[in-house]
């Protein structure tokens, strides 16, 4: 919000220079974000936090707050208002409020003879220090009056309202298909949840946020009313994000404001206009204010004081600092203080909110620093949090970077994955149609961070831990997950599945999990043949594969892809914290190679299983060495190599035994595979 | 071979050697169960006197010299190894190493910090319910403070209609709520977590990003502990010499409420372009808990008091590891990630 310097100079005569005016003020009061000159004016732009609108939205206003914390003397505005003697404005006008919760308080004059015209200079020039046009006289006194005392008011041309002798002014709700032009000539449609104030007739302003056509203010105008109103905030603020108009006074109304303000705006403003349009004030406020506000007095307990702050400060700096406010002591006792507030302070409600008002005043950064008095025990720690850094410390050890997305997608991308839409949760008021919904699977914006990097790289190895989220009846459903992604230029993506699927078993040893099962699965978005789901404990956590040749091209040049996708939460059920000793052999180990030539299509863990199975008592590991398919083999035909480790917890094993276990698992190969021993 | 023969060659063998094996090999060759020298020690008894007593000697005296040499050559070959010179200043093999994102090590060096100072680490969901991002925060609906956040709300498409709108929850004060609600204090929390903004995105807005929270409830809660809770983070996070500048602000949860501003880490306040030359840098919006806030949660607040604050992460690590634009946190660009 504006605020020109020379017009807070007028009431604030010792007023410091402006670069020493906003330092204080951002340490006792408001952040004053922008200092410009505008002509001869210095313009301070001052981050007003809602809850001070009521009081210091107006220059005078500030000028108070300033005052208050700078300990100088405020010189307030006199004028001069002169009423008409014999015309009494309750014979010309009636003021109808139709609900009192609408409306807090209406209060009217009527000014009789005004000479619509352009505005003085300095008028003019104090309008434009704070964004605003000059129009003419009248509506410039209302703004000035507003910039002046914080209270938005409005000027009616009386002769354009409805009726003939004693004319009307209802304060009513919008009622459906009711329309209104606005001074700015644009069409807006009214319904019940938009108040207006109307004649018998047509409604002539939306109330709190613009004027109408209809009893505009024009240089033929002669006779006016004056509006100095308060309204319900809430009901302003909706009014005012369904007509999504946003003015000076709609921001005002919507912050709430002291239904105090009215008549001192009033007063100020029919006395300007008479100096500025020579009019004459018609006799009275009609002023329609049927909840009155009680005096707001609030009790000071220092002993309470010094609790909440931790410290001390002197008594008299606190009496000094609540008059500087204009907090009137109504009663003082050695423990209390009695503090009658300012009906424009409705930030003012507790004991809380005068402590701030000490604390501030004697500035934030004297007040001490000092431990808590209380033991600091050992904090619990956060499990989950120290189990995702584990993921993400053994990821970094075996060369994966970590990687940060946005949680979105767009509704082109689940098409792309053939995600239904329906199936996913989506915003209501998106940033932009490639944030529309939240990601039910990290692998969309893992498949785009892969294809962004591999224009600067060859090889991308990234992994990402976050949140995603699917629909459930009652409420989203988000989960944890891990998604990592490879893709290399430089070799064959056969071996990149196997380096994934690698790092999937690392991971899973290096954070104690069961053996890790990998079973071919049919996916969407993966390679038929090319895909497997993970198993640990028989508990499905994820999936592992070459994403489809047709996203590759959607997304990546059509260069292939290995992606793995798993479930955080489930990984750390099935790791197991605790880590149990085996007893070291007692007997030494015997180890036998063997090489066989089987059909390719034969599977690996088929092998190693009927193996395993031919020899249950001795035979404690096998373990792959060597794969080879190619020149010197027939077609179809591949060669495996597998050492056997014999070992029994009992006793030194002998060749003979060893010997019979060969024979055993040989002919069983034979049987099975048809296997030819090299 | 005869002694003569022997003595000739076991030097030279020796002298030539290079390595233990061909040493044990030598040792074998000629004092091994089976060589040269012993077999003539063992036909020593099968010889006249006068030469037993002529070659006894000699062979006893040849057997200590060569087991002198031997052990002389070991030690030699130990201590003098020959190796190829190396060119040292070729590159040390590739190993692959991934990078943690530098929000991650902040994050755990931020929460290092807090767990020294004795508060626990608390999470919840990132879609949220009005209520808890808004209402029990003493922002009611119609509130204009809730313009301070402008929020992302969802289709509420779901199967059960809900009265409760949802939300992507906009600061991490809601999980305090939540912690608040299920606990009794005394406690000490931050609650680290994603929040999402709709605005605007450019090099200092993001609509996605990170903040953490603290907050400490107890009985005798001062504002003097207030400050000092939150000048021992800074300076552990930044340094010793860091200052902190408390300046008024407002958030309906607090009372009073403060913004926290530090001492331009970059510059020391002597100016620069981080601090537009202010010397200060505004850093986390905190205050003393809201009565409103403990009334929600159904703790009675004149028994306890509290504060709380919070900070940006991503500003935090754009200051502490000089990065200019937030977007390069979620862009997922491997340069800028494989810098830290």
């Amino acid at each position: 919000m504006k605020f020109s310097y020379n017009w807070l100079k007028e009431y604030l005569p010792k007023l410091p220079a402006v670069q020493k005016l906003a330092e204080d003020l951002t340490l006792k009061s408001f952040e004053v974000e922008k200092i410009e000159k505008v002509n001869s004016d210095i313009v301070m732009d001052i981050n007003l936090p809602p809850n001070r609108f009521s009081d210091s939205s107006g220059h005078l206003g500030l000028a108070k707050e300033i005052s208050a914390i700078l300990d100088i003397p405020l010189k307030t505005p006199t004028f001069h208002l002169n009423e008409n003697g014999k015309l009494k404005a309750s014979n010309f006008l009636q003021i109808k409020v139709q609900n009192k919760n609408d409306c807090l308080r209406y209060s009217s004059r009527v000014i009789f003879d005004v000479k619509v015209k352009e505005s003085p200079d300095w008028l003019k020039k104090r309008l434009e220090s704070c964004g605003l046009q000059s129009i003419n006289n009248i509506v410039d006194a209302t703004n000035y009056v507003m910039l002046l005392t914080g209270q938005p008011l409005h000027a009616f041309d009386y002769d354009k309202l409805m009726g003939k002798k004693i004319k009307a002014l209802i304060v009513r709700r919008g009622l459906s298909k009711e329309k209104i032009i606005t001074l700015d000539d644009k069409e807006v449609e009214l319904n019940e949840n938009i108040l207006v104030i109307a004649d018998l007739k047509n409604p002539l302003a939306i109330a709190g946020i613009k004027g109408g056509k209809i009893a505009e203010i024009d240089s033929n105008t002669k006779r006016i009313v004056l509006e100095s109103a308060n309204f319900d905030h809430a009901l302003i603020r909706r009014a005012s994000q369904i007509t999504k108009i946003v003015t000076d006074a709609s921001l005002r109304f919507e912050r709430t404001l002291s239904p105090s303000l009215t008549i001192d705006a009033l007063n100020y403003v029919a006395a300007l206009i008479q100096k500025l349009a020579d009019g004459k004030i018609l006799k009275g406020i009609i002023d329609v204010f049927p909840t009155k506000i009680s005096k707001k007095v609030l009790g000071f307990n220092f002993e309470q004081f010094y609790q909440f702050a931790g410290f001390s400060i002197d008594k008299k700096f606190i009496e000094k600092a609540f008059k500087r406010l204009g907090f009137k002591i109504v009663k003082q006792t050695a423990k209390d203080l009695f503090l009658e507030i300012p009906p424009q302070r409705i930030d003012i409600e507790r004991f809380e909110d005068l402590t701030e008002e000490v604390l501030r005043l004697y500035d934030y950064n004297k007040a001490p620093a000092a431990a808590p008095r209380t033991l600091i025990l050992p904090a619990p720690a956060n499990e989950d949090i120290i189990f995702r850094n584990k993921i993400k410390n053994i990821l970094i050890g075996l060369g994966v970077d970590e990687i940060y997305t946005y949680s979105f997608v767009s509704k082109k991308d689940l098409e792309n994955f053939k995600i239904a839409e329906k199936d996913a949760i989506s915003l209501e008021n998106p940033i932009s149609s490639d944030y529309t919904h939240l990601q039910p699977t990290l692998l969309i914006n893992l498949t785009k961070a892969t294809s962004s990097n591999l224009r600067f790289y060859d090889e991308v190895r990234i992994f990402e831990i976050s949140k995603t989220f699917q629909k459930a009846p009652i409420r989203p459903y988000e989960e944890w997950r891990l998604a990592i992604g490879l893709a290399d230029k430089t070799q064959p993506y056969d071996l990149l599945f196997f380096e994934l699927k690698g790092i999937i078993e690392q991971l899973t040893e290096g954070l104690n999990c069961a053996e890790v099962e990998f079973i071919d699965i049919d996916v969407n978005w993966l390679t038929k043949n090319r895909a497997a789901k993970i198993i640990i404990n028989k508990e499905e956590i994820g999936y592992i594969g070459q994403l489809n040749s047709r996203l590759a091209h959607l997304y990546n040049d059509g260069i292939p892809m290995i992606v793995a996708e798993l479930d955080v939460e489930k990984l750390y059920r099935l790791s197991k914290e605790e880590y149990e000793f085996a007893p070291l052999p007692k007997y030494p180990a015997v180890i036998r190679d063997i090489s066989i030539l089987v059909n390719r299509n034969i599977k690996m863990s088929d092998i190693v299983n009927i193996i395993h199975q031919s020899e249950p008592d001795i035979l404690f590991d096998v373990d792959l060495f060597d794969v080879y398919e190619g020149e010197n083999l027939p077609e179809n035909k591949k060669s495996l190599s597998f050492h056997l480790i014999f070992q029994a917890e009992d006793h030194t094993l002998t060749n003979e035994e060893v010997g019979k276990s060969m024979e055993k698992i040989i002919s069983n190969l034979k049987a099975k595979f048809n296997a030819e021993i090299r | 071979m005869n002694i003569e023969e022997i003595n000739q060659k076991v030097f030279q063998e020796i002298g030539e050697c290079k390595d233990l094996q061909t040493l044990e090999k030598i040792r074998i060759k000629y004092l091994g169960r089976k060589g040269e020298l012993t077999n003539i020690l063992k036909s020593l008894k099968d010889l006249p006197v006068d030469q037993r007593k002529e070659i006894g000697p000699i062979a006893n005296n040849l057997k200590k010299r060569i087991e002198t040499a031997l052990e002389e050559k070991r030690l030699f070959i130990i201590d003098n190894p020959e190796l190829k010179p190396l060119d040292l200043s070729l590159p040390g093999k590739k190993l692959k190493r991934g990078h943690l994102h530098p929000f991650t090590t902040l994050e755990n060096k931020i929460e290092e910090i807090f767990g020294n100072l004795g508060f626990e680490i608390v999470e919840s969901d990132e879609v949220e319910t009005e209520y808890y991002n808004f209402d029990a925060l003493n922002i009611p609906a119609d509130h204009p403070a809730r313009d301070m956040w402008d929020t992302f709300w969802i289709k509420n498409d779901f199967q059960e209609k809900n009265k409760q709108k949802f939300l992507l929850r906009t600061h991490t004060s809601p999980i305090q709520v939540h912690y608040m609600e299920t606990h009794q204090p005394p406690f000490r929390i931050v609650s680290p977590g994603r929040v999402y903004r709709y605005e605007a995105i450019d090099a200092s807005h993001d609509i996605q990003f990170h903040q953490l929270e603290c907050l400490m409830v107890d009985e005798n809660i001062t504002f003097a502990n207030f400050k000092f809770i939150v000048l021992s983070f800074f300076q552990q996070l930044f340094s010793k010499k860091i200052n902190v500048q408390f300046t008024p602000s407002y958030f309906p949860f607090v009372e009073p409420g403060v913004q926290i501003n530090i001492s331009c880490p970059r510059c020391n306040q002597k100016g620069c372009s981080l601090c537009k030359n202010t010397g200060w840098l505004e850093i986390a919006g905190a205050g003393m808990v809201h009565p409103n806030v403990f009334k929600a949660v159904g703790y009675n607040p004149k028994i306890w008091r509290g504060f709380a604050f919070g900070i940006g992460l991503e500003r935090i690590a754009m200051i502490k590891y000089n990065i200019p634009d937030i977007r390069l946190f979620n862009s997922a660009d491997l340069r800028f990630i494989k810098q830290f």
